[in-house]
């Protein structure tokens, strides 16, 4: 075990040892070319001016003391057969093993695989499919990673495997920290990150196994100690990452059961005493106690919860890796990396700098839009409380952009995994009969990708200016304080989106051409 | 309940819009040609963009004082360049996009190609 961690270790420095010593043409995203033509001059106008008109729309709705959102209309799944089918173990059951067969393929195929890019299934598997998709996926469909996370699944049958052997638990459930909130997640996914962004051979079969080898260590590791529910809400990255992105989906796990809640050590309940999402709670509730709901968009934001500062850090994060992986495609950024470069020659450290200083500078500009908002209300809550309160008010803005963003790309660049399924190591296989198929480059017409760029990204600011109003009612109580402490949040928001939109109208720079 | 109908509206308006907008334009389709001039193993002016029409026939005639090739992405055309020869790719922009074109020898950038839409 030590020998395999130590080799784990050393591979992992190798990894990092080479991102800096092997000078390569650089791609700007983990993997795969993109094709988008930027957004025309007088679209990218009609969106900046459509955020800001309808922003009045929506404060009109308010100071005319329209909606709070006092709880949600919800449709459960589970009073028809279908949806009851859905959660059925037979269903269930055969996709988490597909899922976990589909992770060992993938580790394999990173392996032992032909190594070139579009021969091998791992590149466009996990960058293309698993990554943008799944992200998709989980805002526009629901958090599908609870079900399908394959360290979750073989974790949990090796327990089971345990407890019917040797009738003890296999965790040692140590306490874990609670200053430690979810910093380990927040780390691991800060070095994900880095890897998808910034790492030059990201999209190398064999590099993209070893991570997750690495990783996979470092996730039973931590259901070893913690056990297996804590691990996943505090450090396993992609359970954090994909269940933030799920809060604005309009499907909902729901136990109605108050007990099954209180066995609960993760404190699923929030302060209305409602256990949403929770996927432990779940399993563990009796079939007429659960729900699979169906609700508006984005009211899983708004939850009436603490979050502590480290979830605030992680959303942080996440916004600004979303922005930063358009903003180093544009020409502003290869003029910021070319002087940089002039000064510290060496790519990989310049990128670095850039994936780590964005966070710090979209945290402080945040704090100093909290201090604001926190006068304007007459400093009712300390600006820290604030700044936690309204963190997820501003994720449909970051997932907008991220839908637009790759929209071309994951159509496009997505298409490779039909001959990939067919032959996933290179070996010439054609299993499904799909060897032969070519990318089609004409599937999505650019016009169609702006206006769906354009009106996700109105869409998506309209959202948050109403969700933000709706934190403000509930946190600040009364009216008045409410809405004064939206207007500098409204600029903030206003301010976001026209980044998103700049970036977008901007042509792309594909190649950084410096190692 | 006035809640539910803002968020069908903002739905709505989320599907309709592009469809809505993605229906106008219009315009024939045209022939372009561009002139490559390859000297050093680098393009001469610098890398440059080329904008045409969605439909458009586009020809590149390539001269170059070196052998290689010359790919341009998307499409994933190549054409293999001749010293001291005029080489020709032709062919009709059907994919919306921009494309690189580069020499495939030291990854070297001609240009992009712009095809918008109508």
């Amino acid at each position: 075990m030590t020998q395999r961690l130590r080799r784990s270790a050393l591979a992992l420095a190798l990894m990092l040892a080479s991102a800096f010593l092997l000078p390569q043409a650089a791609e700007a995203h983990g993997f795969g070319q993109r094709y988008d033509l930027p957004v025309p001059l007088w679209l990218y106008l009609v969106g900046a001016g459509g955020a800001v008109a309808l922003s009045f729309v929506v404060i009109g709705l308010f100071v005319r003391g329209a909606p709070g959102l006092h709880g949600y209309p919800r449709l459960n799944l589970l009073r028809w057969r279908v949806g009851r089918a859905l959660v059925h173990p037979a269903v269930v059951l055969p996709i988490k093993a597909a899922s976990v067969l589909l992770f060992v393929v993938v580790v394999a195929a990173g392996s032992v695989g032909d190594q070139r890019l579009t021969q091998n299934l791992a590149p466009t598997f996990v960058w293309v499919v698993w990554w943008v998709g799944l992200a998709y996926a989980s805002a526009l469909v629901g958090n599908l990673w609870v079900l399908i996370n394959p360290w979750n699944i073989s974790f949990g049958w090796v327990e089971t495997l345990w407890r019917l052997g040797f009738e003890r638990e296999l965790s040692f459930h140590l306490r874990y920290p609670d200053k430690l909130g979810v910093w380990p997640g927040l780390l691991l996914f800060l070095v994900f990150t880095w890897m998808e962004l910034v790492y030059i051979n990201s999209a190398l079969p064999a590099r993209i196994a070893q991570a997750a080898l690495v990783y996979s260590a470092i996730t039973w590791g931590g259901m070893l100690l913690f056990g297996k529910e804590q691990w996943l809400r505090r450090g396993e990255a992609f359970s954090l990452a994909f269940g933030f992105l799920a809060r604005f989906a309009p499907t909902e796990i729901r136990v109605i059961d108050p007990a099954v809640c209180d066995q609960c050590k993760l404190e699923c309940r929030d302060l209305d005493g409602e256990c949403i999402g929770c996927g432990d709670c779940f399993r563990r509730a009796s079939t007429e106690r659960r729900e699979l709901n169906m609700r508006p968009f984005g009211v899983g934001l708004v939850r009436n919860e603490v979050v502590s500062t480290s979830m605030m850090a992680f959303v942080v994060l996440l916004l600004s890796t979303v922005t930063f992986d358009g903003f180093t495609a544009t020409p502003v950024w290869v003029r910021i990396f070319s002087t940089l470069y002039t000064v510290a020659p060496n790519g990989t450290a310049v990128r670095t700098l850039g994936l780590v200083a964005l966070p710090v500078v979209f945290l402080g500009v945040y704090l100093r839009f909290a201090a604001l908002m926190a006068v304007a209300s007459g400093r009712r809550l300390p600006v820290g409380d604030m700044a936690r309160a309204f963190i997820y008010s501003l994720v449909p803005i970051a997932l907008a952009y991220h839908l637009a963003h790759y929209l071309s790309f994951l159509l496009i660049q997505g298409q490779l995994i039909i001959p990939l399924a067919s032959d996933p190591f290179g070996l010439g296989w054609n299993l499904l009969g799909t060897n032969g198929y070519t990318v089609n480059i004409a599937i999505i017409n650019a016009r169609y990708a702006w206006f769906t760029a354009i009106a996700a990204i109105v869409t998506g600011h309209i959202i948050a200016v109403y969700l933000a109003h709706v934190i403000a009612l509930r946190t600040l109580k009364e009216r008045k304080p409410a809405l004064s402490s939206q207007y500098p949040m409204l600029v903030l928001m206003v301010g976001y989106t026209m980044i998103s939109l700049w970036i977008l109208a901007q042509p792309l720079v594909e190649t950084v051409r410096k190692g | 309940m006035k809640s539910v109908k803002i968020w069908a509206a903002l739905a709505a308006l989320a599907l309709v819009l592009p469809l809505l907008l993605a229906a106008c334009g219009g315009g024939g389709p045209k022939t372009h040609s561009f002139n490559v001039q390859i000297q050093g193993g680098k393009p001469v002016g610098g890398s440059a963009t080329f904008r045409v029409k969605q439909g458009d026939t586009v020809t590149f005639n390539i001269s170059s004082d070196t052998a290689g090739n010359a790919h341009l992405h998307g499409y994933d055309l190549e054409t293999a360049m001749a010293l001291g020869k005029t080489v020709t790719l032709s062919f009709t922009a059907n994919a919306t996009g921009r494309f690189q074109f580069e020499i495939e020898e030291g990854e070297v950038e001609i240009g992009f190609l712009e095809v918008q839409p109508h």
